[in-house]
């Protein structure tokens, strides 16, 4: 399922926010519409840390992470790391990271099995990645933008890149991340869609402006509208038929 | 013949009959709206239940080739390799540069076909998006030379929301009573009226006005306009703009303008305000000026609210406000015009591309058939051509060229220089000899033989022409070389042969003669300027003149010192104050 909301008349839920399949983080504000959307998609499947990063809100732009951790830029305050410590399931590894590009959400694209990261990353930095989030690492950029946390929306379904993606960049991507790529856009036509929305193997948030076209290519690409009944049969009818057999 | 006039009667439309009040009958039944095929264009509607076009990028099962470095690949494992990771940097760096020029590429692409197309699109857009500040109305009455025109008026006064044709029948005939306001302001001149609909029927044409018959039939009921100095001369622009940009002039003239914008707002303002009955009543109020001048017109205080509906701007470009600025406006505003229709005047445009680039290269096949016959362009007959060249060579004094080249063409060198008239029958030696090149002279007599008896148009020979001294004695030099037998010397007048020594001893006692007449005046002169110092000095004396050595005599060496420092002092001080 994909919903829409808004944080503060924003519609850059990728920066106030970030999902992963075991847990999610969220800024601290006013909005409580924002915060209800997140707790009546998530329930009480994942837990939910609202929390500030080196005292900023823009938190999905400051971390990045996956089901296994999470990576903290190194200006995070001590308070806040023992917050995340506490809040966060203790088999979730928590890293700082002493990187000079410190808003690892823009650098840092990551699903439970690969990261695309900026071309100008540490290798110190590509080694805490591949450690602690156990992944394989990439450098890549995203038809010509190094800031690929930014220009691409990454799941362990799917991939939404930035709309002027070239077919072949996009073959290239979808070949590193072995999962399908889709070029689209998110808040009624916006190409940055790291940014404008979040997204985990069984939900997305996306900016209250996004269009029922975009919302309908981030359902299918992320394969949301899985949970629907029908699908069970459709999907599962090899693995069903054969136990049966 | 009647029948070319009578047709031509019949198309011609009178400019006076196109007054937009006052429309004749027969032109306002024959306008239709004018459309271009552009207004109908499809905007696709969005069905939400329609399904959405998507197909996504499946990953290969096997990568083969790599995109940034170029090369066929084996596996992702490529991707982590360091050439991989170098060749991503400098790709990056080498497409920001790429970029660029490739915009720059794109800017001066002189593809002809290319340009037509972005013309093309462009004055599409402009009948798209009605830039034009027209409504444009067909007519089965323009023919013949107004074949393909179209009538135009100004949109400013027609109501946006009737169709343009039905206001032309009813409405804008039936307000011929009424009246309207124009108001210009611009570099400190203001020019207001309020016009009458009902135009000057009975005026005729005044020759002297510089207006046209229509503007002079503009009906004014009341004007005004007034001028104060209110512009930097110079420079440009209002005083209160140079004001507000920072820099604050004191200058007597800064100040004289900072009232006169001040009273010209008053005198505005006044006006307004006095012509408030008639402005109620005015069908339409034309303003031409800029938005601080025209916020002293339009204000909350003033009668003239600024959500008027009747307020509109002049839709285009006017001179120095001025009375006959205004009827001028005015004439040009209620007038339907003429004009050619956008798209065939798009394709004259075309034609006239299409027919520049041929003229163009009518001229470039030109030059090149020129440059390639290019030998065929002096129109100078052989002989000519040969003496233009000789006196080539006599000017620079090239006389082994000059020689070799008679050899080779086999010139008779005693011929007189062509063409005649401008020669007036010199032969080579002549023109040597006028123009004094010895040397030439000398070799022309000894080494080609030339004849000296030859005489010219008026009866001289080379020898009179002769520039000076210097070169007859190259003649006689050459009398003497030659000796008395080969040339006839007293029929070419030349004095007696003297050998090198005696023209060396002749030389050097003109330059000595000339040496002691040189020195001679320079006595003279030293001479004359020693006694005019001899006076100044008895006048020196007798005014006590005390230059700074005379005072300085006579003190000792301290005192000098010390006046030396003071002058040097005084020195600086004046330095200082320039």
């Amino acid at each position: 399922m994909a919903t829409r909301t808004q944080f503060e008349n924003s519609n850059e839920i990728g920066v106030f926010s970030k999902l992963t399949n075991s847990y999610c983080l969220v800024t601290l504000g006013a909005s409580e519409n924002f915060y209800s959307a997140f707790e009546q998609e998530l329930g009480d499947s994942i837990p939910m840390a609202h929390t500030t990063i080196a005292g900023t809100r823009i938190i999905g732009r400051m971390t990045a992470g996956n089901r296994r951790g999470l990576l903290v830029p190194t200006q995070t305050t001590d308070q806040e790391l023992q917050h995340l410590r506490n809040t966060l399931p203790d088999e979730i590894r928590i890293q700082r990271v002493e990187e000079r590009l410190s808003a690892l959400g823009n650098v840092v694209c990551c699903n439970d099995y690969v990261a695309l990261v900026h071309p100008d990353v540490d290798r110190e930095t590509e080694e805490i990645i591949s450690d602690v989030l156990g992944v394989e690492v990439f450098r890549t950029t995203i038809s010509g933008n190094v800031l690929v946390g930014s220009y691409c929306s990454l799941s362990n379904q799917g991939a939404l890149v930035h709309a002027q993606t070239s077919v072949q960049d996009q073959e290239e991507l979808s070949s590193l991340l072995q999962v399908p790529v889709v070029a689209g856009t998110v808040n009624r036509g916006s190409a940055v869609v790291g940014a404008g929305m979040v997204v985990n193997d069984y939900v997305a948030v996306t900016g209250l402006d996004t269009t029922a076209p975009e919302l309908s290519v981030i359902e299918s690409i992320f394969r949301l509208h899985d949970a629907h009944p029908d699908s069970i049969s459709k999907n599962l009818r090899d693995t069903l038929i054969e136990t049966y057999s | 013949m009647t029948e070319m006039t009578e047709a031509s009667k019949a198309s011609y439309i009178k400019k006076d009959s196109l007054y937009i009040f006052d429309l004749n009958t027969k032109i306002v039944t024959s306008l239709k709206n004018y459309t271009t095929e552009v207004d109908a264009v499809e905007i696709p509607q969005y069905n939400p239940h329609d399904e959405v076009q998507f197909n996504p990028t499946k990953p290969k099962s096997s990568m083969d080739f790599c995109s940034t470095c170029n090369i066929e690949i084996e596996g992702r494992e490529h991707f982590k390799s360091d050439s991989h990771n170098q060749n991503l940097k400098r790709s990056l760096k080498f497409e920001n540069t790429n970029d660029d020029s490739d915009e720059s590429i794109s800017g001066s692409d002189d593809d002809s076909e290319d340009e037509l197309d972005t013309i093309q699109e462009d004055d599409e857009i402009n009948i798209k998006a009605s830039q034009t500040p027209f409504h444009l109305f067909e007519s089965d009455l323009l023919t013949d030379v107004n074949e393909g025109k179209l009538f135009a008026g100004y949109k400013c006064l027609f109501d946006k929301d009737l169709d343009p044709v039905m206001q032309l029948k009813t409405n804008i005939p039936n307000s011929i009573d009424g009246k309207s306001a124009i108001f210009m302001i611009g570099g400190g001149h203001f020019a207001g009226c309020i016009v009458s609909h009902n135009r000057l029927k009975n005026q005729t044409y005044n020759k002297k006005s510089t207006l046209n018959l229509n503007a002079q039939q503009v009906n004014l009921l009341k004007q005004k306009s007034f001028h104060r100095y209110t512009t930097r001369r110079k420079q440009g622009g209002s005083q209160s703009a140079n004001d507000s940009s920072g820099s604050v002039a004191h200058s007597a003239g800064a100040s004289i303008r900072r009232y006169n914008e001040m009273a010209l707002e008053q005198e505005i303002k006044e006006l307004i305000k006095s012509w408030g009955n008639e402005l109620k009543d005015c069908e339409y109020i034309f303003i031409k000026a800029n938005v601080k001048n025209r916020k002293i017109l339009v204000n909350s205080e003033s009668c003239l609210k600024p959500k008027d509906p009747r307020l509109m701007t002049l839709p285009f470009n006017t001179r120095r406000p001025t009375s006959s600025e205004l009827k001028r406006s005015w004439a040009e505003l209620t007038y339907l015009k003429i004009i050619d229709d956008p798209k065939t005047a798009l394709k004259i445009q075309e034609e006239k591309v299409k027919k520049l680039k041929e003229i163009e290269l009518l001229k470039k096949s030109k030059v090149q058939a020129s440059t390639s016959a290019s030998s065929v362009e002096p129109e100078l007959s052989e002989e000519e051509r040969q003496s233009e060249e000789i006196i080539g060579f006599i000017k620079k004094s090239k006389i082994p060229a000059l020689v070799a080249y008679i050899k080779k063409h086999k010139y008779d060198i005693n011929n007189p220089l062509l063409p005649e008239d401008k020669y007036q029958g010199m032969t080579p030696l002549h023109y040597a000899s006028q123009s004094g090149q010895k040397q030439v002279v000398y070799a022309l007599l000894t080494t080609l033989k030339c004849d000296p008896t030859k005489q010219n148009m008026y009866g001289k020979t080379a020898w009179q022409v002769a520039k000076d001294d210097v070169i007859k004695h190259q003649y006689q030099l050459a009398r003497f070389k030659l000796g008395e037998d080969v040339i006839d010397w007293e029929l070419a007048n030349v004095g007696q042969a003297l050998s090198k020594e005696e023209i060396q001893k002749i030389e050097a006692k003109v330059k000595h003669e000339e040496q002691e007449i040189v020195e001679e005046v320079m006595q003279k002169e030293l001479e004359k300027l020693r006694l005019q110092k001899q006076e100044e000095r008895k006048n020196d004396k007798k005014i006590g003149g005390n230059s700074e050595l005379q005072t300085m005599e006579g003190m000792t060496d301290e005192q000098k010192r010390a006046y030396m420092r003071e002058v040097r002092a005084r020195a600086a001080e004046a330095r200082m104050k320039r």
